[in-house]
């Protein structure tokens, strides 16, 4: 009993350390996930709409940035612009890496979605006298973007949870605040208990807030045909 | 010494690290698989206790990283007296992760089949057991596959952070060899391609195996 | 309705990179060099309960940044990365208990030598191993990966054919704690941190050896102005005793 008073109290003096690595893996999440995010979507448009080389192209792209483990890219994102004279930051080398790779991934769902909404309403709203652009960013995206809530979701989970690989190159979020504190007090099960505890919370309100996107904005009758 | 003499000079190493990766994925995914019918069988219909202990493990391995959840087995265990190897480690931590994420895919399998189906089972005196032995299992698994293969590349790209817990996987290697020869990104685009192949061969191999098990007509549907 | 799902996506994007462009700036006035560490190895660099970055480098570097005019700027990030990084000029200089070696200094350019020092081999406290057959019979051996213990152990021990098992870990503390916890027989480290470890945690030192190795600051190669601040710097530490000072402040030595 006295042994987890005495890692509570340890815990509690270490914490303002745990708040900033907290900070900087919430800073990580979601600037990837908003990057991926976005590139995504021009990626997805592209090789649905785009002609037949830019399609190949950047499925090529989506396969093999969904094919690679996310700590191999981070490495080469980190080590390699150095061989042709760019030097990265161990923060944008990591907002890349998984970045790029979550893009990959939702590229994956986007295609889904728009497969599914189907090629009539492009025709149709083209044939209405709409520019491909004006076609694709007002009557597809919506709709893509709505049906992969859910698909996105669960995205979510899993690549905020890929913020822990960053420490290896350097981006000191909380799982490397973490190793910190046990290389000075050598207590790594209740420094990683705590830490996967905060994941999970993370993780959670995370999804409920997906949840709460997919209340707002899903439309009934307009579901994801599954 | 050249970018192809490098390769050349590190591909035995790098062989024995792809080794061990297979090795790992192989065992863990094996056992995760027997896990996950377990988990899946005990959340969907065992008694109370039961139902909240898996839902709860389900929901704990899915919403913390793995790489926690491998500190954990390797440095925090010992805490507690159990004293894991690397590989096992490494194994173990990978197979309840797993086992958490299949066990909700296969619930969905499950759920996808007709509830009639269980019913009718029972109706004509099989215990619970032999109908999803016999009927149920055997149809969810077939309709779980797509998701099931997509956990097993998952896990095998996921064998690259072991070498953090000490072990000798590919990544572990390449760590070393570019450590050694101080050519970091030269050995990393290598063992990354050597991933992509490895993925590459294992769904092209799936894919030709779902082929091979569909039954055209009995696919996943509402 | 599509302008509001427009709309919250530029926002998301929109902050997203408000967020990572917060964290790159900073403005600087005097010279400012950078210095890559790894921080977690006491008392050489590591982080205080208080989360400041302390240690007997990070208090040499400061130093030597006060008596040659210069600001300085830490770093932090793994041990394997450090040469790299100022091999690649992410950093302009790197330390931390960090030996002067030939394959390094390939790499990097070393500062002349501040302080020396030698292997020990731990063990558990309870262990009944001695040194020799801590290192040629059938043990394993803890390191951490690109240290000179590391390859000390597999240049001398396991490429001439003794039957041992080697097991790398990335930090010190982690390849001290695999040891406690009985992953490993013995571990090989630098003396004075070994020393240190013995004062509080379960482990005895069962012997030295001796490697002629000493610790230096590394700078980019072909930095000879920072090269020669630091060595000036470390000159005129050796001089005032204040190296000395530092390394037997208390908190170092417990």
């Amino acid at each position: 009993m006295e042994a987890i008073a005495n890692q509570l109290t340890l815990l509690w003096d270490n914490s303002p350390a745990l708040l900033k690595g907290l900070e900087v893996t919430l800073e990580l999440g979601f600037s990837f996930f908003a990057l991926g995010f976005v590139v995504a979507i021009f990626i997805a448009l592209g090789i649905v709409y785009g002609p037949r080389y830019l399609s190949s192209l950047f499925s090529g792209f989506s396969w093999i940035f969904r094919s690679l483990p996310a700590i191999i890219l981070l490495f080469i994102f980190y080590y390699g612009p150095s061989k042709i004279g760019i030097n990265l930051s161990p923060f944008w080398a990591a907002m890349l890496a998984l970045g790029l790779r979550h893009a990959g991934y939702q590229t994956h769902y986007f295609r889904g979605a728009i497969q599914s909404i189907g090629t009539g309403q492009l025709e149709a709203a083209r044939s209405l006298g709409l520019s491909l652009p004006r076609a694709l960013f007002e009557v597809i995206l919506p709709q893509m973007l709505r049906f992969s809530l859910p698909a996105s979701a669960n995205e979510y989970a899993i690549t905020i949870k890929d913020t822990s690989l960053a420490f290896s190159i350097g981006v000191v979020e909380i799982l490397q605040q973490g190793n910190y504190i046990i290389a000075r007090e050598y207590n790594p099960l209740t420094v990683y208990i705590t830490i996967a505890i905060i994941y999970w919370i993370i993780t959670r309100a995370g999804t409920r807030f997906f949840a709460y996107l997919e209340d707002r904005y899903m439309i009934p009758g307009f579901e994801l045909e599954r | 010494m050249n970018y192809l003499n490098y390769i050349w000079e590190i591909l035995p190493a790098l062989a024995e690290g792809v080794k061990i990766t297979m090795i790992m994925t192989a065992t863990s995914m094996g056992l995760a698989a027997v896990l996950a019918v377990f988990l899946a069988l005990g959340k969907m219909y065992g008694p109370k206790p039961v139902k909240a202990f898996c839902s709860f493990y389900i929901e704990l391995f899915r919403g913390t990283p793995l790489l926690v959840q491998l500190f954990i087995i390797y440095f925090g265990l010992p805490e507690v007296g159990i004293n894991l190897p690397s590989l096992i480690a490494a194994i173990v931590g990978f197979a309840l992760n797993s086992g958490a994420y299949q066990a909700e895919y296969l619930r969905g399998a499950i759920q996808s089949i007709k509830e009639g189906q269980l019913e009718a089972a029972r109706s004509v005196g099989m215990s619970f057991f032999a109908s999803m032995r016999t009927i149920i299992l055997p149809q969810a698994l077939r309709r779980v596959i797509p998701s099931w293969s997509n956990d097993v590349i998952y896990t095998l790209k996921y064998t690259s952070v072991a070498f953090m817990i000490g072990a000798q996987e590919l990544t572990s290697v390449g760590k070393i060899m570019a450590g050694r020869y101080f050519r970091f990104a030269d050995t990393f685009i290598v063992v990354g391609a050597i991933y992509l192949i490895l993925v590459y061969i294992f769904s092209t191999s799936v894919d030709k195996l779902e082929r091979k098990l569909r039954i055209p007509g009995f696919e996943m549907r509402d | 309705m599509k302008t509001k799902s427009t709309l919250t996506v530029v926002l998301a994007v929109v902050l997203g990179l408000v967020f990572a462009f917060g964290s790159l700036g900073y403005a600087a006035d005097k010279p400012t060099y950078t210095f890559a560490t790894e921080a977690a190895w006491a008392p050489w660099d590591y982080y205080d309960e208080d989360g400041n970055l302390v240690g007997i480098d990070i208090d040499i570097i400061k130093e030597i940044a006060k008596l040659e005019g210069f600001n300085v700027k830490f770093t932090v990030s793994s041990w394997s990365s450090l040469i790299p990084m100022v091999n690649m000029g992410k950093a302009d200089m790197t330390g931390g208990g960090m030996s002067i070696t030939e394959e390094r200094e390939k790499k990097v350019d070393f500062t002349d030598p501040y302080w020396f020092t030698e292997m020990a081999v731990l063990v558990r406290e309870d262990s009944d191993l001695n040194m020799f057959d801590a290192l040629t019979h059938g043990a394993t051996i803890s390191n951490q990966s690109n240290t000179t213990g590391a390859e000390w152990v597999r240049k001398n021990l396991i490429e001439k054919g003794y039957d041992l098992k080697q097991k790398l870990y990335e930090s010190y503390p982690q390849a001290t704690q695999a040891l406690i916890a009985g992953k490993v027989d013995a571990s090989v480290q630098d003396k004075t941190s070994a020393e240190i470890l013995v004062k509080n945690k379960p482990v005895k030192i069962v012997g030295y050896f001796r490697t002629g190795e000493a610790y230096g600051y590394a700078v980019q190669e072909g930095n000879d102005e920072l090269l020669k601040l630091l060595n000036d710097g470390l000159d005129k530490l050796k001089e005032s005793g204040k190296i000395k000072e530092i390394m037997n402040k208390p908190e170092y030595r417990e």
